[in-house]
């Protein structure tokens, strides 16, 4: 199901939350990225697959606090 | 590559750079100011962006590379390359190849340099690999006058061949175009005098500056408080670099650049002994002696700190730094607050979360 911001509802709020750090222009382009690289027919898998992402690269720019945050959304509870 | 006995500084680096008080590397006879940056930050932001942005932003920073590098290359060789009219001497590549070093950004080796218009480069231990391509495209540009393509790149441990073609089509055989010495755009900072009175008393050079090392061989410089390679860089180009990452993704790219640093550093000081024992002074000294700012007044409360910063190369860059610095020895999140006094003057607040 797809939202007004044109993502399925999952990554919606992920990328709301996103955008806060590192704006609109590079939380879009790296959702878009993200959604056409893991492909769309099975909405959990890249939700499984940014949920590595976010132990692995986020580290680079987000504080611990920050990725659970974005973890926590992904996982619907935020 | 000549290097002083007293301090282990390049001579060609003493005598073409100098320390001022304000806490910039300034160039002599130039309007270019310079700043030394360990290379791993460097990757660190690489990843950053190309994580976000894939390819593309990969190629918007190498790109970036490319332009700054063969305008500073233009810089470096200066007058020999307005007399070279047919193809490069045996002076210009030695120059080019001292220049790489010395800056440590590798060794560079022509191995074949054709006069219709190919050329084989090999270029041992560079800096960082992304930018490898970038700067091999850079020395074509500044010699010749054309953008160059790699026709072939090969992958040797730690050596990269590249066989490099001009990009302009008929382009063989024709007598090269005569080149114009550049400069990069600026006004040349006065430099007000050498680092105090604690200087090498043979080559001039700050003695602090003697925990660069330079490695001749390899064309590289390791820091021996950070222990990290480190690099010496145009500021002007890597603010370049930057303005051209802003103009695709907006001002965020700054505030991104201030927390990729701060993690770095704060990572960097947990890891290292030598750092975590150095004391908040002597880390705020060391970033001075890289060029990066000077920092004339701190101020230390129960909430945080507040510091005076002069003449920041990157505000947002340096600043990152501090704050890596400052979350470590709190121990907790800190958050920056940047306001702009006067000119190249700025008050960072850092507070606790």
């Amino acid at each position: 199901m797809m939202t007004n911001t044109g993502y399925p509802k999952e990554l919606d709020k992920f990328y709301e939350q996103l955008r806060v750090y590192c704006g609109d222009i590079l939380a879009d382009t790296f959702i878009t990225r993200k959604i056409y690289q893991y492909g769309q027919s099975d909405e959990s898998a890249y939700i499984e697959k940014l949920r590595t992402d976010l132990y692995l690269y986020f580290r680079i720019f987000l504080d611990d606090e920050e990725i659970d945050g974005l973890m926590k959304t992904l996982e619907g509870e935020g | 590559m000549e290097i002083c006995f007293e301090c282990g500084i390049p001579i060609i680096i003493s005598r073409n750079f100098e320390w001022s008080i304000d806490g910039q590397i300034l160039k002599r006879h130039s309007p270019n100011r310079y700043v030394v940056i360990d290379c791993d930050q460097l990757r660190t932001l690489y990843e950053l962006f190309t994580f976000l942005d894939g390819p593309r932003a990969a190629t918007i920073i190498c790109e970036a590379r490319r332009k700054a590098m063969a305008v500073e290359i233009r810089d470096v060789l200066g007058d020999i390359i307005i007399r070279s009219h047919f193809y490069p001497s045996r002076s210009i590549l030695g120059k080019l190849q001292l220049f790489f070093k010395a800056f440590g950004y590798g060794d560079l080796r022509l191995k074949n340099y054709d006069i219709n218009g190919t050329s084989v480069i090999e270029f041992h231990n560079p800096h960082f690999q992304p930018f490898a391509e970038a700067e091999v495209k850079a020395i074509w540009e500044a010699l010749e006058g054309t953008q160059a393509i790699v026709i072939q790149k090969v992958i040797r441990d730690s050596c990269i061949v590249f066989t490099l073609e001009s990009a302009e089509e008929g382009r063989k055989y024709r007598l090269r175009k005569k080149l114009v010495k550049t400069s990069i755009p600026g006004k040349k900072p006065k430099a007000k005098e050498l680092a105090g009175d604690k200087t090498c008393s043979t080559c001039g050079s700050p003695i602090e500056a003697s925990r660069f090392t330079w490695n001749t061989k390899k064309g590289s410089i390791y820091d021996s408080v950070r222990e990290r390679h480190v690099c010496l860089f145009n500021t002007q180009s890597l603010n370049e670099l930057i303005n051209d990452l802003m103009k695709h993704y907006d001002d965020k790219v700054n505030e991104l650049i201030l927390r990729a640093v701060k993690i770095y550093t704060r990572n960097l000081v947990k890891g290292s002994r030598i750092l975590r024992e150095m004391g908040t002074g002597s880390f705020l000294r060391s970033i001075s002696i890289k060029g990066e700012t000077l920092i004339s007044g701190v101020e230390e409360d129960a909430r945080g700190a507040e510091l005076i910063l002069e003449n920041p190369w990157n505000i947002h860059f340096v600043s990152g730094e501090i704050a890596g610095w400052y979350e470590y020895i709190y121990n907790r999140r800190c958050e920056t607050m940047l306001e702009e006094r006067k000119e190249n003057s700025w008050q960072l607040r850092v507070e606790k979360l």
